[in-house]
């Protein structure tokens, strides 16, 4: 195994050139009427961490299964490494799958678990016995190696389903909601040691999750799934900073949302009015014609405290404070800027004793630049 | 409720008090009343009876009401005469015929179980994994036989095997035999009757074990590199274990000592130790032998199940 790669420079989607590790192309899943993946294409890299992000039943489940070929697509074609899977059974696909509910083999002892795999593509004893050593290494679950299941606790069941999926060395690993089953505290540690995990050993991940954080934090790219479809893949910056669709907006943190139209377009900023008579100038690298109903998306922590608001000067606006959240780190208040609209903002707590800057029912003013939101057509 | 109760008042008023105070001698009686009252259950009905025909056993046969002898007698003197027969039991162990009754009577419990199992895994397994609607009506299809007597369906194979029977009719008619096939009378026919009236008693556990089952882990097993037969044999047919456990239990115990069918449908070769106690109770109304078989029948039952049930509990220990 080599040195962990560098993430920074590891961007193969950003090279024409790079061959995709594991290609959807045109996959359609249909159960009786319903389309539960409708016409998805998707590259995926080698090394990558990848995940699928989307509320229940946006179909991203599926899309998984179909990778493991649990299911059979409608329509469509599945590549890995270069091999058309498509009518490749599970057995012999060279990818495994940790399941969400994990799945393990209750009459078996953690290490049958771990073996299980191997002796199906029956390895001699000798090198079992030692890859089976190297995974419970590898998870730190040695000392349990002769329990079962039903005698370990939820996060010891994770490990196991994790050194079992991978002691066969896949291509790709699945992992279905990989940390679903953990507390928070718990989520939270292994959501890194995921990620590490992952670096050293090199194989290409795809995880399913709902949990837009748990995405954020671990993936090298993102996509957003809503009924059947993708509606947005790139790195969680990207998805982030650039969200593509009001949808993803909005499933990904919070978001202030102005609906308004096109006065100007100027290079690559765009005059906006929004509703209320604000006016905005937001860059816009994608010209948009004059009227063109559009959604400004700026996110709470880019809004900040005007110092020198001017009643109709551009990008600010004037409200009342109607909620505070203090959150330790950074307090959130919600302004009320006209019977219809509240802002959210976001500001960090910087002094610890510091008269609190604002309080209920005061009159504050805000602005944001325009480079920090986006203009949404969708 | 352990507080100790209030010294009743004396008079007439104390009869309040004397009902608890009977309530607290019974509480003092049954200390533990959730063990006691299945061990008082127990014992009365199935120690008291077992001392009893154990005893019966050990009499000697006799032309009066109850047929047997009684176990001891007061003799002149103050002298208790207790008179053991241990020639029944004796009998039992050294003749040839209740030695091949006893073995036939296993024989053809093993053979049904087997059958039992063979044909009723398949059904329990299909209706375990049959879509939710159809398995209430599955189930239902098992279960519905019971609503008719248990004797009228073992008469009902009677007119099905017999040589003029439908079975051996249809044959006929397909023109698969030419001569009716002598099937009633005899141990098949027992085999058949056994297998159909059992059967139920299979499938039953089997499902409820069946169903239980995660149909993740065989996805998992699939993931994992293993094809479909190979991953019943590791993984469905170890993890339903309890349930082929229990359903061979309900089948083989009851046929062991079954009496009706190879009544109505064996014939000379189909002794079984059922069909032995009925004779010997009431067609040579020898009770004390009878009761040596019923005992030696129970003997033979009890001592292997037990021996079983450690063994299993001990693999679970480990």
């Amino acid at each position: 195994m080599a040195g962990p790669p560098d993430r920074r420079r590891l961007e193969p989607w950003q090279d024409p050139k790079a061959e995709p590790y594991v290609r959807i192309a045109g996959v359609t899943k249909k159960f009786g009427d319903v389309y539960a993946v409708d016409n998805v294409s998707l590259d995926i890299f080698q090394g990558e961490f990848f995940s699928l992000l989307g509320g229940s039943g946006c179909g991203k489940t599926t899309l998984l299964r179909m990778l493991a070929g649990l299911e059979q697509p409608t329509q469509g074609r599945i590549f890995i490494d270069g091999v058309d899977v498509t009518e490749v059974p599970p057995y012999s696909r060279p990818v495994n799958m940790m399941f969400q509910s994990y799945a393990l083999f209750p009459h078996m002892t953690v290490e049958q678990n771990v073996e299980f795999g191997l002796k199906q593509e029956k390895m001699p004893r000798a090198e079992r016995a030692e890859r089976v050593g190297e995974m419970l290494d590898l998870l730190k679950i040695t000392a349990l190696r002769k329990r079962r299941p039903d005698q370990l606790s939820g996060g010891q069941r994770q490990r196991v389903a994790l050194a079992r999926s991978l002691a066969k060395h896949p291509k790709l690993l699945l992992l279905d909601e990989p940390l679903g089953a953990l507390d928070k505290r718990l989520r939270e540690a292994t959501q890194f040691e995921l990620v590490n995990l992952q670096e050293r050993i090199g194989i290409t991940f795809v995880t399913v999750t709902h949990d837009q954080e748990e995405a954020m934090t671990m993936s090298t790219r993102i996509a957003v799934m809503d009924a059947g479809q993708i509606i947005q893949v790139d790195t969680p910056t990207g998805i982030y900073e650039f969200p593509n669709s009001r949808l993803v907006a909005q499933f990904i943190g919070s978001v202030n949302l102005f609906e308004g139209k096109i006065i100007e377009q100027i290079g690559d900023e765009a005059i906006i009015e929004a509703h209320g008579g604000t006016m905005m100038r937001m860059r816009s690298p994608m010209p948009h014609a004059t009227g063109t109903p559009v959604s400004v998306a700026i996110r709470p922590e880019k809004i900040r405290l005007a110092r020198d608001y001017q009643e109709g000067a551009v990008n600010q606006v004037r409200g009342v404070v109607e909620d505070i959240a203090y959150l330790g780190d950074v307090s959130i208040y919600h302004v009320r800027i006209s019977a219809e609209q509240m802002v959210e903002m976001t500001l960090a707590n910087v002094h610890p004793r510091a008269e609190q800057a604002l309080t209920w029912d005061q009159e504050v003013a805000m602005e944001w630049a325009p480079t920090s939101g986006v203009v949404l057509t969708d | 409720m352990s507080a100790p109760a209030p010294p009743s008042p004396p008079g007439p008023a104390a009869n309040g008090g004397g009902i608890r105070h009977s309530l607290q001698r019974l509480r003092h009686l049954l200390p533990y009343p959730d063990i006691a009252i299945p061990a008082l259950w127990l014992v009365l009905f199935f120690v008291l009876p077992f001392i009893i025909v154990l005893q019966i056993s050990m009499a000697e046969p006799a032309l009066a009401q109850p047929p047997y002898t009684p176990l001891w007698q007061w003799a002149t003197d103050g002298v208790l005469q207790i008179r053991l027969n241990l020639q029944n039991v004796l009998l039992v162990w050294s003749d040839d015929l209740y030695l091949a009754a006893f073995l036939n009577s296993l024989w053809v419990a093993f053979v049904c179980t087997l059958l039992c199992l063979l044909i009723g895994y398949p059904m329990a397994y299909a209706i375990a994994t049959a879509p939710e609607r159809r398995r209430v009506a599955l189930l239902m299809l098992i279960i519905l036989p019971f609503w008719t007597s248990f004797l009228i369906r073992v008469y009902a194979w009677i007119g099905i095997l017999k040589p003029e029977g439908l079975l051996n009719n249809f044959l006929l008619w397909l023109g698969l035999i030419d001569t009716p096939l002598a099937i009633l009378h005899t141990q098949t026919a027992v085999f058949i009757g056994v297998v159909y009236s059992y059967l139920p008693f299979m499938i039953l556990p089997l499902y409820a074990n069946l169903a239980r089952m995660d149909l993740t882990l065989l996805e998992a097993a699939a993931d994992l590199g293993c094809r479909a037969p190979r991953a019943f044999l590791r993984i469905t047919l170890p993890l339903s274990l309890p349930g082929i456990v229990a359903g061979s239990m309900l089948v083989f115990i009851p046929v062991v000592g079954e009496f009706v069918i190879p009544d109505l449908l064996g014939g000379p070769d189909s002794l079984m130790v059922g069909r032995m106690l009925w004779t010997e109770f009431f067609g040579n109304k020898d009770w004390p032998l009878a009761s040596a078989i019923a005992i030696l029948l129970l003997i033979l039952l009890v001592v292997p199940f037990v021996a079983m049930q450690r063994w299993q509990q001990r693999l679970e220990a480990d």
